[in-house]
């Protein structure tokens, strides 16, 4: 049946946030009766004529709008300025709901940003990916104050969001190193290159004006699990010439949680112990000036894999009578460093020449298992090999303005690198003669077959223009070149125009084309096993394989190549009164040569698959392999609301409030062709019911937050209200299952002891709300009561309530 | 070269590409249209929307009311003369604010100067963004002429201005050179020392 893409749920968004407009509008007048509001001529002057009166001190207390500089290279620019859209989570919203890391606490106030907690999946327990617009984490451009941050080395292959996919770890940055973030809504690849596709996170560190500050943090789950603690200190200090050095040290450790429906697994967070260390510093001389920033982040984890019966045949009952729990507990760490310098030169031109390294070392360690192969005498702790990312980036851009137009030309060269390194042979092995299981029970180690050393440089040339040809009317313009060793040149584009009808009235579009490069990892990526029946005289392969191996070859991999992609946003602002802007953004997104994991190709899995195909798999002693390819085409259609609301009431109260929904959907539009030598269609190669379930239902239809802070004198109160909306997945069965909309609440109550010291008490998720279940099933794993009673995709996590303390010192 | 499939057909013969694209381009014409008439109909400054400016705006003379000096205001003026050295971020806005407002009793005048050489006689000078060089000549010609500098850049008052003010995560932001301030023969009110940083260490 076809659904209408305006429905009910959409209507109630409205609802809920015209009230807020209508209360907005309504206080803003009462406050100036006698200077009445025009809606669409702005009140500028009144605005300011009612901050001219008041003490000094309370307009030093005053907060403006926020402004973001992603987006253009003209500047900080607000809401009501921007061509596209943009939102702007300040460190305050990302410090009140409860949250001790940057990409939950985005989860929750972000509506759009998805991260699930998947759990029992393998080393993406550790770094769940994220997405925006329900597309995939790997076409999000992360940055770091406009610099490139680099993504993980993890490939998500395990039934997760995102799998087949390699993302950014956002955890890897303290949330208290956080001054702002900037999230672009559309496409960006014509101004920032590969990967802008969903859009484009760029988070601002602390930076210039900051205090020295302490923070602790403490909580747990309602059932007392989940036990968080963190504290960190941020040093500030000031340098000549308004410069400034912060660097901040932060530790923070989570215990696992469970909800496993069964005794003897776990399934919830992974325990997780991160150091973190931040360096901000800007060094000003006249009008060019020299920056640093780095983050290093250090995290060893440690979550399940399902436990291993005393009876099963991976168990090996010497060492384990009792059965198993296999415990991944992987090492990982994150560099990112980017020094550069910037300035303005005697003719006008503004330049940036910056180089920008982020390195990524995932170590896989394994411990509480065996290798069932190697008997009695089988190690329990296994190194099962590691996996890099190395990003190198050199960016030089120079921009001139000409009365009322902007002109910046750029360079960009970048490096990349992807390493496996084979973990010991105990972790893959599979012992001579033994029929038993091999390798490291819960994850076995990458194999020197498996090992690679891969590298990509690309060179990109770029364009960004912004004229304002009148106070009303504007256009940006960019174009970027960009050349890779892996594949040929490619060209976007972007051209946005803003439009402004009244004084408080703003219309915006953008078209622009953008691409996103096969990452290092899903061209290189290559984990295979092995396996000997007691019959057969040799041994016997599996897993996947990396596009350019032989036998994947053999089976019609070709070279990855580019997703590209063409973007449409038609949308409003609305700036009827001060401290009040509303928006509306319909976008459309339209990506060809996605890149997925083919299904097992397998005789036994692919009933139609050709008898030159299994006649290859069984030369080469496969059961079955998988591997990467450009497989379909997918489009993206959705819509965003946003509202943002400052309110002082006559008692020195004030009120924030932020509305946002989004609503999408992705539809698969086109499937490339298959192989010829499988002789089975794309459609079967790669759109089984999960993974089409996954592309098209598997992230919310829909999401709302209302993010709301009332403060008095020493008291604040942060609400955080949001609807995570239904999504659908697949049982074992390849049945689908869906999954209602969720409402959740996070409540806070800070106190300012005095100037200095602040104190909190709250609750992520007050109401304790939960996903649905599986309900009741047949299957072992999936189901109420089951090892695994919620989804992977569960938008909300599965803990329930966590209730929590923090507290800030300013010295 | 794509080939159809199951799942395609059903997608594509709900809603095909072509029509869906057609329809997001046809709200395109209606816009062209509108920003047409908009290029044509455009008054020659429009107000911005940005609380930031807005601030600045109030500071300046808010900043300067909390200044005394033996030959401060200039006692010659009818007015108190505010001129905005070029780059001028406020457009009207200054204008439009003061057009009603007096300090030190005085009437408040807004100038825009291109350059130094058209700044004439004015009570407060202020300087938003430009070259370091730029400002350094506006601040030793300040110094020399015995008028109040208020910047809006950071590094402004090391530089040797007497006022700087800038936003730190959205919040308003004052630094005095006392120093500088005191030398020019200008006191600065204990209630605005109170709440802006104070540099002690002395400018060009």
């Amino acid at each position: 049946m076809k659904r209408s893409f305006i429905p009910g749920k959409l209507c109630a968004a409205v609802l809920l946030l015209l009230p807020a407009v209508s209360v907005a509008i309504s206080t803003a007048r009462a406050a100036d009766a006698n200077n009445p509001v025009d809606l669409f001529a702005g009140d500028t002057r009144l605005a300011a004529n009612g901050y001219f009166d008041r003490p000094l001190e309370e307009l030093l207390q005053l907060e403006t709008q926020t402004k973001a500089f992603v987006g253009s290279r003209a500047g900080p620019h607000n809401a009501f300025d921007a061509a596209v859209p943009v939102d702007v989570i300040t460190a305050e919203q990302l410090q009140s709901v409860g949250q001790v890391d940057l990409p939950r606490a985005l989860s929750v106030l972000l509506p759009g940003f998805n991260m699930p907690r998947p759990s029992i999946t393998d080393a993406t327990d550790h770094a769940p990916p994220f997405t925006l617009r329900g597309l995939s984490p790997d076409q999000v451009l992360v940055l770091i104050n406009g610099k490139r941050l680099h993504q993980g080395s993890l490939l998500h292959n395990n039934g997760t969001v995102g799998r087949g996919s390699s993302s950014v770890d956002l955890a890897m940055i303290p949330l208290a190193a956080v001054e702002r973030v900037e999230v672009l809504r559309d496409g960006a690849a014509a101004q920032y290159g590969s990967d802008a596709i969903a859009g484009i996170i760029n988070v601002v560190l602390k930076g210039y004006g900051q205090a020295n500050q302490a923070y602790a943090h403490y909580g747990h789950t309602r059932v007392g699990d989940g036990l968080t603690r963190q504290a960190g200190v941020l040093g500030a200090l000031s340098l000549p010439n308004d410069g400034y050095f912060n660097l901040l040290a932060e530790v923070r450790a989570r215990e696992a949680t469970n909800r496993a429906g069964d005794a003897v697994n776990q399934f919830g967070d992974a325990k997780a112990q991160n150091q973190s260390l931040m360096l901000n510093a800007e060094l000003p001389q006249a009008d060019q000036s020299l920056y640093l920033r780095s983050l290093y982040n250090r995290r060893h984890g440690e979550a399940a894999a399902f436990f291993r019966p005393p009876g099963d045949a991976r168990n090996v009952p010497a060492i384990y009578p009792q059965g198993f729990l296999p415990k991944l507990a992987p090492h990982i760490n994150d560099l990112f460093v980017t020094a550069g310098g910037r300035g303005l030169l005697a003719n006008g031109v503004r330049w940036d020449v910056s180089y920008t390294r982020g390195q990524n070392r995932f170590h896989y360690l394994v411990r509480d298992t065996l290798n069932a192969s190697l008997g009695a005498v089988s190690p329990t702790r296994f190194d099962s090999g590691t996996t890099r990312y190395i990003e190198d980036v050199f960016n030089a851009s120079f921009g001139q303005s000409w009365n009322d137009m902007l002109i910046t030309l750029g360079y960009e060269w970048r490096q990349e690198r992807y390493q496996i390194e084979a973990g010991e042979p105990a972790a893959y092995l599979l012992a001579p003669g033994s029929d038993k299981a091999y390798g490291a029970q819960g994850f076995p180690g990458f194999t020197p077959e498996n090992a690679v050393s891969a590298r990509r440089r690309s060179e990109s040339l770029f364009v960004d223009m912004k004229h304002e040809l009148s106070p009303r009317f504007g256009y940006d313009l960019a174009a970027r070149l960009e050349d890779s060793s892996d594949f040929s040149a490619k060209l976007n584009g972007k051209l946005a125009v803003r439009y402004r009808p009244a004084e408080s009235w703003l219309l915006r579009t953008s078209l622009s084309s953008g691409f996103r490069a096969p990452s290092l990892s899903q061209a290189n990526f290559s984990y295979t096993g092995s396996y000997r029946n007691t019959t057969d005289a040799t041994t016997s392969f599996w897993g996947n394989y990396a596009v350019d191996h032989p036998l994947a070859q053999a089976l019609g991999a070709s070279a990855l190549q580019p997703e590209t992609s063409l973007h449409y946003t038609l949308g409003t602002v609305w700036q009827p009164v001060a401290h009040l802007d509303a928006s509306v953004d319909g976008f459309m997104t339209e990506i060809r040569n996605r890149i997925l994991t083919t299904g097992f190709i397998s005789a036994d899995s692919l009933t139609a698959l050709s008898p030159q195909a299994i006649a290859i798999l069984a030369d080469n002693n496969v059961e079955g392999a998988t591997y990467f390819t450009n497989g379909i085409n997918t489009r993206t259609l959705g819509l965003d609301l946003r509202l943002n609301y400052r309110h002082e009431f006559a008692n020195g109260g004030q009120l924030k409030l932020t509305g946002s929904y989004q609503r999408r959907r992705t539809r698969i539009s086109g499937v490339n062709a298959a192989p010829g030598v499988l002789g089975v269609s794309m459609v079967d190669l790669l759109l089984d019911a999960n993974t089409r379930h996954v592309i098209t239902e598997g992230q919310p239809r829909d999401d709302f937050g209302l993010w709301s802070r009332y403060s008095k004198g020493r008291h604040a109160l942060v609400a955080n209200l949001r609807r995570y909306g239904p999504y659908a997945s697949t049982n074992n069965l390849q049945q689908r299952v869906s999954f209602a909309a969720q409402w959740t609440l996070d409540a806070e109550w800070a106190y300012a002891v005095n100037p200095s010291l602040t104190l909190a008490i709250g609750a992520s998720n007050l109401t304790s709300s939960k996903p649905a279940s599986w309900g009741l099933t047949t299957d072992s794993v999936f189901g109420q009561g089951k090892t695994i009673p919620y989804s992977q995709y569960a938008p909300l996590g599965y803990n329930g309530a966590y209730y929590y303390l923090r507290a800030n010192l300013h010295f | 070269m794509y080939t159809a499939s199951a799942v395609v057909a059903d997608h594509a013969a709900r809603r095909g590409p072509g029509p869906v694209l057609r329809r997001y381009l046809s709200a395109l014409p209606a816009l062209i249209a509108a920003t047409v008439l908009g290029i044509i109909s455009a008054p020659a400054a429009a107000q911005v929307h940005d609380e930031e400016l807005m601030l600045q705006a109030v500071f300046i003379g808010r900043l300067a009311s909390y200044v005394e000096g033996s030959n401060w205001p200039v006692s010659t003026h009818e007015n108190f003369v505010i001129t905005v050295l070029r780059p001028d971020p406020f457009g009207e806005l200054l204008d439009t604010l003061y057009r009603d407002k007096r300090i030190h009793g005085k009437p408040v005048e807004i100038r825009h100067a291109a350059s130094l050489e058209r700044l004439g006689s004015t009570d407060v000078l202020v300087v938003g963004a430009g070259t370091y060089r730029a400002r350094h000549e506006a601040i030793t010609y300040a110094q020399q002429n015995g008028i109040l500098t208020i910047g809006l850049v950071p590094g402004f008052a090391a530089q040797g201005g007497i006022m700087q003010l800038n936003f730190v995560e959205q919040k308003a932001r004052i630094t005095i050179n006392h120093e500088i301030a005191l030398r020019n023969g200008l006191k600065i009110g204990a209630p605005l020392l109170s709440i802006a940083k104070v540099l002690r260490k002395e400018g060009p």
